[in-house]
């Protein structure tokens, strides 16, 4: 055969290099796979993301999120990014969270400096000093796609520091399915 | 030979074609290089009126107009501004980021307020018969509110009250400066002298005319469009609301002394 099948062709794969597989364990084959994902989902971008998205990185919990909250976002020493999309983020969002679109920190954005420079960054004659910048804490919809993980990677390509960039990979899905508290349109409507 | 003629003819066409039908990918360089903080030209301020509980009298609106005025002068240089779109692409991105910068600033996005978009007209220098059009436009559609005692016998906006209101203070803050003069300008536009002063000394009964607002009365009797409120509680047999003033309705204005 010279074809073949490219990963998951015949299903959603799990890690864009691990289509399915099949594990014997007491030698009993068992095999994984997404067969109860819904169809619509492609990987990339709707893999499973592993725990750390960049490394050296910090990965949080819900309610490690809620400490951030209280400890950091309420002294001016953080910020929780959401990195969807506004219409998303319009929609429902972690309360304390700021809108800040993945595709607004790719490095061809033109204005991602005076982002940088808003969320803390100094300019210096190097370039753009962080030492000053608050802790972030990034999320988007949840741990089934890479956009927080990318969140995390764009920022940190730019120069922000990876022990100030906290990856919250649950997301608005693990916020939500603890029934906790979300701001936005969905939530008046 | 001729075929290659005119196919070397048929090639220059195409790319004279190609390069005036899309002058933005070779023009649009400089453009897109421009960074939002050193553009020029003034963004609508998106106007945060600090003072967030909903304003009901027209002394709180006029304060809140004012300060909005000063604030928008120093928000000027930090307010990120929208330069020439390069193309589509850009322009989104310009848009996520501005608004991005908006929220990490602090600023709502383009939060609607009667101070707001007063302060924003007089700031542009607009004339006051723009601005009337401009608030009541706003007004019509619910995007603002304004206070009760600013509606006329016509269910519109007194606005010409609102900035003699704002012109008083502004000359009472010891020649506090607003930017664009407009505020120094006299306030001919309030409809030939109708808001002249007549001093109540003492209690007169007034037939309401068309067009009149409580605002203006009080302007008009008191000198401070603040005290409609004066008015309104005088006569509040034959007024439900501030906003219930109908042409022909006999009101009490009680002495300036007696308030």
């Amino acid at each position: 055969m010279l074809w073949a099948l490219p990963a998951g062709a015949d299903g959603l794969s799990i890690t864009p290099d691990l289509a399915d597989l099949s594990v014997t364990i007491k030698d009993e084959a068992l095999a994984i796979a997404r067969a109860g994902a819904d169809p619509a989902l492609q990987c990339p971008p709707d893999c499973v993301q592993p725990m750390q998205a960049a490394p050296g990185g910090q990965t949080l919990g819900a309610l490690e999120v809620i400490g951030f909250l209280r400890a950091k976002v309420a002294t001016d020493a953080g910020r929780v990014l959401d990195v969807r999309l506004p219409a998303e983020f319009a929609a429902a969002h972690l309360p304390g969270a700021i809108n800040v679109p993945l595709a607004t920190l790719a490095a061809e954005n033109p204005y991602r400096d005076d982002i940088l420079q808003a969320l803390g960054a100094s300019k210096t004659a190097a370039g753009l000093d962080f030492s000053a910048a608050p802790l972030l804490v990034i999320y988007a919809s949840g741990p089934g796609n890479d956009l927080a993980a990318n969140g995390v990677r764009a920022l940190v390509g730019a120069g922000y520091p990876i022990d100030k960039v906290l990856y919250f990979r649950g997301g608005l899905q693990e916020w939500q399915q603890f029934g906790l508290t979300v701001l936005g349109a969905a939530d008046q409507g | 030979m001729i075929r290659i003629a005119i196919g070397y003819v048929a090639v220059v066409v195409l790319c004279a074609v190609l390069i005036l039908l899309n002058p933005l990918d070779f023009m649009g360089r400089e453009a897109r290089e421009a960074k939002l903080d050193e553009a020029p030209a003034a963004k609508p301020v998106a106007a945060a009126s600090e003072t967030a509980t909903a304003p009901t009298s027209v002394e709180a609106t006029t304060a809140a107009i004012l300060a909005d005025l000063t604030a928008a002068a120093e928000a000027a240089a930090d307010a990120p501004i929208p330069e020439a779109p390069a193309n589509p692409e850009d322009e989104a991105l310009r848009k996520m980021s501005e608004a991005v910068l908006d929220g990490l600033r602090g600023t709502p996005a383009a939060e609607a307020s009667l101070e707001g978009l007063i302060a924003q007209a007089l700031a542009e220098g607009q004339t006051d018969q723009a601005i009337d059009k401009i608030v009541n436009q706003a007004v019509a559609e619910g995007t603002v509110e304004a206070p009760a005692g600013l509606r006329t016998t016509e269910g519109k906006v007194d606005t010409a009250v609102l900035l003699a209101s704002i012109l008083a203070q502004a000359q009472a803050g010891e020649g506090e400066e607003f930017g664009q003069g407009d505020l120094s300008e006299p306030t001919e536009a309030v409809e030939g002298g109708t808001l002249a002063m007549q001093v109540a000394t003492e209690d007169v009964l007034y037939v309401v005319q068309s067009g009149d607002s409580l605002g203006a009365l009080a302007l008009r009797f008191y000198g401070d469009a603040g005290l409609f409120t004066a008015i309104f509680k005088a006569n509040r047999q034959v007024l439900d609301t501030p906003e219930s003033l109908a042409y022909g309705m006999k009101l009490l204005i009680p002495a300036r002394s007696g308030l």
